[in-house]
């Protein structure tokens, strides 16, 4: 399999076959991620769709020092972000209904539901909620979420915890 | 908080299936065309806005300056010189006799009464009967 950077190369200097590799080598992943907050197949997909559009205009300012992973988390932190803001104001995380019966939604042993859980996480500062995201839905280390954010690794600890202790203060009291 | 980080990431987890690439990067393409329609729809829009827009403000300032361009400002002269070459003023005498002066009126008026005509013809006719020439 070519390399990412490889890819981004042969596409920036006109082989948009190149991008289809791309998106080919990076769609399982990026669906995952928003198929984990969205729980919803068409909003994930949407989401993903918005994720390789703005890879697609903005890859030619791809800089190669740093990872290409990290650049497309970046990027899904971002869409991801404005998704939760906005449907926050829409009122529109109804998570629950939109998940199918048995298929998504196995944490009946849980004290909260997922739409309560996401709910909360969409109520908490930009900051604290940017890292809560991405440690939540794919495990990554502050040091990820450090150079994905641009925040130091620090920081990074101090806002998980923060976003933390209040997500289990409303969701506990709940 | 360790026990409460780790339901968190139990209750997130997902057993989410795969999607299909090639139905994907078609509809990713459709969409990138749709998008790139509606930019374009967008700036036509702007620009056909952007040019009616100028054109209102020429017709605009056309109409505002319509007396302007209608009362031949540029070829206007000095009028009180002509009236008083015609007709004088209080002290002076104009150098004009009546026929001069009724000639005078019937050129610079634009619709020529008929009965004024012959009017004239008939006034001119006795002028020169008289071997007076005008």
């Amino acid at each position: 399999m070519i390399d990412d950077k490889e890819l981004i190369r042969k596409f920036t200097s006109g082989d948009e076959k190149a991008f289809d590799q791309i998106v080919q080598n990076n769609l399982n992943n990026v669906f995952g991620f928003f198929m984990k907050i969205t729980r919803d197949e068409m909003a994930a997909e949407d989401l993903t769709q918005d994720v390789f559009l703005k890879l697609y205009k903005n890859l030619k300012n791809f800089r190669y020092e740093s990872n290409f992973s990290t650049y497309l988390y970046r990027i899904n932190s971002n869409t991801a972000n404005s998704w939760i803001t906005r449907n926050k104001w829409k009122g529109m995380l109804h998570l629950e209904q939109i998940a199918e019966e048995g298929k998504y939604d196995q944490n009946n042993e849980f004290e909260w539901t997922r739409q309560e859980l996401w709910e909360e996480i969409a109520k908490l500062p930009k900051k604290q909620r940017k890292v809560v995201i991405l440690r939540v839905t794919d495990g990554l280390s502050y040091r990820d979420i450090s150079e994905i954010t641009g925040m130091s690794e620090g920081t990074a600890k101090v806002n998980f915890h923060h976003g933390l202790k209040r997500l289990k203060e409303k969701l506990n009291n709940d | 908080m360790t026990s409460f980080e780790d339901k968190i990431l139990a209750s997130v987890k997902i057993r989410a299936e795969g999607i299909n690439a090639s139905s994907f990067i078609s509809n990713l393409r459709a969409k990138q065309v749709y998008e790139s329609n509606r930019k374009k729809r967008i700036r036509s829009g702007f620009s056909a806005f952007a040019f009616i827009f100028l054109i209102s403000i020429i017709t605009f300032n056309q109409l505002e300056n319509f007396d302007n361009y209608n009362s031949y400002v540029p070829f206007a002269y000095d009028e009180s010189e002509v009236y008083f070459e015609i007709l004088g003023d209080e002290l002076n005498e104009s150098s004009i006799n009546d026929n001069d002066l009724t000639l005078f009126y019937m050129e610079e008026s634009n619709d020529y009464d008929l009965e004024i005509l012959f009017y004239m013809d008939d006034y001119l006719d006795v002028f020169d009967k008289n071997g007076e020439t005008l």
